[in-house]
């Protein structure tokens, strides 16, 4: 192998002189642009002294005055950010206007976060040509790409709750089992404190547990636009239900059925009082001031007769 | 070498040659077919017969010329434009036409949809049938991007002939699409079009599509991150819709592009992958060794339909289809052989693909690993397992870059000074992507959580190898760009490689000595190239929409005024253009008003500048009529102006009068108008590109 290799590197001496000539000239050739250019190239240089006065002249036809110039701006670089930390600096290098780098740090400070870059377009000054401009650098950092998938109902906060303890409460901590949380858990979610948290947990005990996780928009006193705000968080997961006794529950323990009013739970007492133990279930339809169906339907899962 | 012992060889040579000869000439030659049709009655005497020594050429020659005629033939005949009943005439009263896609569409900023024509009119109920093809560009709203192989649709749009590029040594997209042999597109607005119905076309193409649609979805799933997913789809089943920019730039610089656009070497790990299966199964006898065949040709082949059939998948199918039938046959066939007639076989179907980037590239790199690994493989030492395994791999890297070292130059003007170092990532992230992905996909249909597992640990594969590549760029000099070549070093070029060849197997010292003059030839011609250069002065105003970027080139140094764009408009618009120049970077300044420019032959005084010799006036909307008389040379149009353009020329007389993108479609006419009547020769840069003047 070795051997072949050395053949191929045999030369005659005609051969050398040949191969040295020529590689000589070939050096030659590869160096001479970098020669002409430094030793035969004429700089050109042209005289704009005509084109001075002819400019001046100009400006004096239409009174304007020449001197008010300054030398021309470079072009706005265009670099990777992360328009959560970058700084007005970076933003008007970038080539925004003051005026766009302090609406985007005014957003920031309310608690705004971008983050996915989208999100960005939502600043009002931000032309949309500029957006597709810088789209292309935008680095958010993969702390806030975590959550890319979830979509969150609510934008920017409101002065009024940015810092203090509002800071942990508005932090996403995931999905909640309506059935199963605790007071700790439901206070995680957004917009829900102590007492709203109590309140639905009260609710899902009165019912004997969520079935659906509409459900929870009926909780008293819950505001839809909360309800709207934490349902991306709902879950499902347990589906115990605590049936109420049809045959031994008081009208009390009927009357704090969300489902059954007072009324509603006298007729049932009552008629087991008159007709004796319930069979089934089905019986309840034997009532007859219970004419309506779909709120039967509705109360068939809570009851039972054990 | 010899060139009998490859048949194929000496077939293609005259089969490609005619097919040149057909694109360059570009016109049909009536009867021709009905002589290659006799030709071919006359073969059979002409080979039956014995032919004295003296005459022995003759039959070859005759095959030569035959097949000659058959590729001029066969490419002027693929013309769409030639083909009976075209549409060309009834393009100015047409609105409707009613036509089936022939291809997956593309998506992007607009989803470009090839439509094959067939019935066309002025109005929905009165349409005429017809035959061309047209790229349709459609707004991706959720109607668009419905749009599927074999979907018939009635489109009312105005269809025009194709737009040649608008830019100096821009990519012609227009000759592009001529060799997809698409002439004519039309631009769908919305609500503009509509699916008559479905499902036409091969069912084989529909089932491929839908197979390398669901496959995406699943990748999508298991593969969240943007780029890793990207990059999955790219190396798995080679579509490349999704990569973004920066990866794409990152793998070209790094010279892994190949790895991304599915080339033969997949289906070559496809192929030993396969291999060891069967090997595990263990197939014997005759017809084991069929089953074994049938088995191994339709996986390969329908990977190729799965992936979209490009040429490096067909071309890598086909070789490996032919190998392995004439291993079946017990005739060991020459890569040499093999390899000239999947081409003669692909140029068959479609002629057109010999001026396919992507055809010629692979052609060139499998001769450059076909040639030269060998040879360097023989006089390279004896190394442990592994080493050797990956000391191969340098070798193949090499061999390939030194088959399409010229082209890749030609094409894209750089060089992967680290190819060596990305070849070994990606080769190794390359087979056990495939490999692992093949098999999630497979544990996707049967066991899920199975799937979940392997496709976090193929994410962190993908994730280190994306860093990896993207460290190699970030290395110094890891591109050398703004290599410009033509193509006469091209071929040049190639001369040189094979001289080095040649000198490899006759060892005989004069070939170095032909490889040095061919060197000099080439440097003489870039010296010559080098003087122009450093004498040159360019005046460039580009075309942009909405937006004005203007070059001014003084010998290799150059000078940008611009609005502030977009760095890829720029890209797109003016880098090959200033490459081709010799100029590699460019400073760059922003259009304003009240600003002052003085470089050594440049000069900028609102509202005039000039350039060596030429003076010139930026009209803009706002300027003011002046009293006096002020003569220039050419006068730029940028914006509406407030009054009569002749007024301003009244004022402002010059030879030569430029309209810029920045005026509206609807002013232009009146304003070229004013121009004739004037006698000022006008420049549009909307409609007829950009404005290039060489002083």
């Amino acid at each position: 192998m070795l051997r072949a290799f050395i053949q191929h590197l045999h030369f005659t001496k005609t051969e050398r002189f040949g191969a040295l000539g020529l590689a000589f000239i070939f050096c030659l050739v590869y160096m001479a642009p970098e020669i002409y250019h430094r030793y035969f190239l004429k700089a050109r240089k042209t005289d704009f002294s005509a084109f001075q006065r002819f400019v001046a002249a100009h400006a004096a036809d239409l009174g304007i005055e020449a001197d008010s110039l300054q030398p021309a701006k470079q072009p706005p670089a265009v670099f990777p950010f992360d328009p959560n930390t970058a700084s007005a600096e970076d933003f008007e290098r970038l080539g925004l206007s003051e005026k766009t780098a302090q609406s985007i740090l005014n957003y920031r400070e309310k608690g705004g976060q971008f983050r996915k870059p989208e999100d960005f377009q939502k600043i009002y000054t931000l032309s949309i040509k500029d957006f597709e401009r810088l789209e292309p650098y935008i680095r958010i950092s993969a702390k806030q790409e975590k959550w890319k998938d979830q979509e969150y109902a609510y934008g920017p906060r409101p002065a009024q709750y940015a810092g203090g303890g509002y800071e942990k409460k508005y932090a996403p901590r995931g999905p909640v089992d309506i059935n199963r949380s605790s007071v700790e858990d439901w206070v995680k979610l957004p917009m829900i404190g102590e007492k709203r948290a109590r309140q639905i947990i009260n609710f899902r005990e009165s019912l004997g547990g969520f079935l659906t996780v509409e459900q929870v928009r009926e909780v008293f006193n819950l505001p839809d636009s909360v309800y709207q705000m934490i349902l991306p968080h709902l879950v499902l997961e347990t589906k115990t239900v605590h049936k109420l006794n049809l045959n031994t529950a008081t009208i009390e323990d009927l009357n704090h059925h969300p489902y059954i009013s007072g009324k509603q739970a006298m007729l049932i007492v009552r008629y087991r009082e008159q007709h004796g133990a319930f069979a089934s279930v089905e019986d309840l339809k034997n009532i007859i001031a219970f004419k309506d169906k779909a709120w039967l339907e509705q109360i068939k899962p809570y009851v039972g007769i054990e | 070498m010899h060139s009998r012992a490859y048949p194929f060889l000496r077939l293609l040579v005259p089969f490609v040659t005619g097919i040149v000869l057909g694109n360059y000439f570009d016109t049909p030659i009536d009867g021709l077919n009905s002589i290659l049709l006799l030709g071919t009655i006359l073969m059979i005497p002409l080979a039956i017969r014995t032919y004295p020594y003296r005459f022995r050429w003759l039959f070859g020659a005759y095959l030569s010329i035959w097949l000659l005629g058959l590729g001029y033939f066969m490419l002027v005949g693929q013309d769409e434009r030639r083909m009976v009943g075209h549409f060309a005439q009834a393009i100015p009263d047409a609105t409707f036409f009613i036509g089936t896609v022939y291809d997956a569409p593309l998506t992007g900023a607009r989803i470009k949809a090839p439509v094959r024509v067939e019935w066309i009119g002025s109005a929905s109920d009165c349409m005429q049938p017809c035959t061309g093809n047209v790229l349709l560009f459609i707004k991706p709203d959720s109607l668009a991007k419905t749009l599927r192989y074999g979907d018939q649709v009635l489109v009312r749009a105005g269809v025009r002939k194709t737009d040649p590029p608008a830019n100096p040594h821009a990519f012609d997209y227009q000759r592009y699409l001529h060799f997809q042999n698409v002439h004519y597109q039309a631009f769908v607005k919305k609500d503009s079009f509509q699916v008559l119905s479905s499902g036409h076309g091969t069912l084989l193409w529909h089932m491929a599509f839908a197979a390398r649609d669901n496959m995406l979805r699943v990748l999508r799933d298991y593969f969240p991150q943007p780029d890793e997913y990207a990059v999955a789809s790219a190396l798995l089943l080679g579509y490349k819709e999704d990569l973004s920019d920066e990866i794409r730039v990152a793998y070209a610089e790094t010279g892994s592009m190949h790895a991304l656009a599915v080339s033969g070497s997949h289906v070559g790990m496809l192929y030993a992958g396969l291999l060891v299966l069967v090997r595990v199964f263990r197939f014997r006898g005759k017809k084991g060794r069929l089953l074994e065949l049938g088995l191994i040709l339709l996986v390969i082949w329908a990977f190729t339909f799965i992936t979209g059939a490009t040429a490096s998948v067909l071309r890598a199918s086909v070789m490996f289809s032919t190998y392995l039938l004439g291993k079946a046959i017990y005739r060991e066939a020459s890569a040499w052989n093999v390899l000239a007639f999947s081409a003669f076989g692909l140029l068959a179907y479609n002629p057109y693909l010999l001026y396919d980037a992507g055809f010629q590239l692979s052609y060139a790199a499998v001769a450059g690993m076909v040639f030269f690994y060998p040879r360097f493989y023989r006089v390279s030492p004896i190394l442990p397992k592994w080493a050797d395994a990956a000391w191969s791999v340098l070798l193949v890297g090499f061999a390939a870059q030194l088959g399409t070292l010229p082209l890749s130059l030609f094409y894209f003007h750089q060089f992967p000074v680290y190819f060596w170092l990305s070849g070994w990532i990606v080769v190794l992230g390359g087979a056990i992507f495939l490999w692992g992905g093949a098999v999630l996909l497979v544990l996707d249909m049967v066991w899920i959580s199975g799937a979940k597992y392997l496709a976090l640990g193929l994410y962190y594969m993908l994730w280190g190898m994306n860093q990896c590549i993207f460290g190699i760029q970030a290395l110094p000099g890891s591109v050398i760009a703004g290599v410009w070549v033509n193509m006469l070093e091209v071929i040049l070029l190639y001369a040189c490689i094979v001289c080095l060849g040649i000198w490899m197997v006759y060892r005989k010292g004069i070939w170095v000595n032909v490889l040095l003059v061919l060197g000099i030839w080439i440097g003489l011609i870039r010296l010559s190239r080098s003087v122009e250069q450093e004498n040159q002065a360019q005046l460039v105003l580009y075309s942009i929409s909405k937006g004005r970027l203007v070059d001014f080139i003084d010998g290799k140094n150059g000078f940008a005024w611009m609005d502030t764009l977009a760095p890829k408009q720029i890209q797109f618009a003016a880098q090959s253009h200033r490459w081709a120049s010799g100029l590699l970077q460019v400073p760059a300044v922003l259009f304003q008003k009240d600003t002052v420019i003085e470089h050594a032959n440049f000069a900028y005084r609102p509202p005039f500048s000039q350039f060596f010799d030429k003076r010139m006036f930026w009209l803009q909307p706002d300027s003011k009529l002046p009293g006096g008389v002020f003569p220039i040379d050419i006068l730029v149009v940028s914006g509406k102006p407030k009054t009569d353009l002749k007024q301003w020329v009244a004022h402002y007389p010059c030879r030569q009068i430029v309209l810029d993108t920045r005026i509206a479609p609807w002013h232009l006419e009146p304003l070229k108008k004013q121009c004739l009547e004037m006698g000022i020769p006008y420049h549009a840069i909307g409609t007829a590109g950009a404005f290039h003047v060489k002083l």
